[in-house]
């Protein structure tokens, strides 16, 4: 929505976005006065929905830069997967967004390592002053050949082996993003997990 | 002394988030050395109070663990006062802040050079490629290690800054 507005990511600006958040809250607010019901804004990871949803998009308008250009589209709030930036500038960018999506959220930060604990650490405890909700994202790959262990590989660099079971978080859960070869996720999301950057 | 960088919460370099100062010079060229552009003393730009301020800014912040001294190797000859200076101001000013430094000298060689017992972790040893584990921790190659320095000068042995995993 920020891209469309004027061409900037919600890292380079996000003030549309705020905006546009603030005026949905504002009538959130008053239909609960109006009839009594409670509702909540809920920042969707949407599983299926964001792959249809740019199928649909580019029917309408065609393929727009950074707006329609990839087969999914982002995660509510959340900085683009791909955006080259720190996990604190990470934090401190979705942390504009954290109070307008009251029905639903979470915050990811990405490690490059997986025993670097006193990074964990940090920025664990950095996201509970924040008020965030903190998800914790390693890739985690091993092979079921000889029981190799890494971080991300797509070919086991002990045996040569391409029957890997790799593990990744995706709509907020750990899932398989690869067993004995074969993914079960869609291919929208397994797309989305090649562009990780940040996230 | 010349440097290359200054990388900001860098997490692949010692425990926590780290600031880590990259300089310039280094004598061991390594085979497939990562940073072989890193080996020319003169190479990089001139480390001024510029690049220093710029340096105990970041580290002064509260998310930041410490420093870690790479390159090139800090312990170069012709950077080690520099260096050295660094550790001391480091020590005084920010005393919470923890120092790791990366160099291709053994403990052996370097463990008695004067001002080394300001350092908590020193990550030493030559990359060795035939040695090569992407598994191991914090450094290349297994001969290389990575040890705490005040219980190794107290104990006069090695002691290494986390216990091998048995596998």
């Amino acid at each position: 929505m920020q891209e469309i507005h004027n061409g900037k990511s919600l890292v380079e600006d996000g003030q549309f976005a705020i905006d546009v958040m603030k005026y949905i809250n504002k009538k959130v607010a008053e239909f609960k006065k109006e009839d009594g019901h409670l509702y909540a804004l809920y920042g969707t990871p949407a599983e299926n929905l964001c792959g249809l949803q740019v199928k649909q998009f580019r029917k309408k308008y065609g393929v727009v830069d950074k707006v329609s250009d990839r087969p999914y589209v982002s995660n509510s709030f959340h900085c683009h997967v791909a955006e080259n930036i720190t996990p604190i500038e990470k934090q401190d960018c979705e942390k504009r967004f954290w109070d307008l999506m009251n029905g639903g959220k979470i915050q990811y930060v990405k490690y490059p390592l997986d025993y670097n604990t006193e990074a964990v650490k940090t920025l664990v405890l950095r996201a509970m002053d924040m008020g965030f909700y903190e998800g914790v994202n390693l890739s985690l790959s091993y092979c079921d050949d000889c029981g190799h262990e890494e971080l991300n590989m797509d070919v086991c660099p002990k045996c040569g082996s391409r029957n890997l079971t790799k593990i990744d978080r995706m709509n907020g859960y750990l899932s398989y993003s690869r067993v004995k070869g074969d993914s079960r996720l869609a291919d929208h999301k397994m797309e989305e997990i090649k562009d990780r950057v940040s996230m | 002394m010349n440097y290359h960088n200054i990388t900001k919460e860098d997490m692949l370099n010692g425990d926590g988030i780290r600031t880590v100062l990259w300089v310039a010079g280094c004598n061991h060229h390594c085979k497939n050395c990562q940073n072989p552009e890193t080996w020319d003393e003169n190479g990089g730009i001139p480390f001024d109070k510029e690049a220093e301020d710029e340096l105990f800014e970041d580290l002064a912040k509260p998310y930041v663990s410490g420093i870690t001294f790479s390159g090139g190797d800090p312990l170069f000859p012709g950077n080690r006062s520099e260096v050295f200076r660094l550790i001391k101001r480091c020590r005084k000013e920010l005393p919470n802040k923890t120092i790791w430094l990366y160099t291709g000298y053994l403990w052996e060689q370097i463990k008695d050079l004067d001002g080394i017992s300001d350092i908590d972790v020193i990550a030493e040893g030559e990359f060795v490629d035939e040695l090569k584990d992407n598994n191991i921790h914090w450094v290349g190659s297994t001969n290389q290690r990575v040890l705490d320095v005040k219980p190794s000068l107290e104990t006069g042995k090695v002691v290494l800054h986390e216990k091998p995993v048995a596998v």
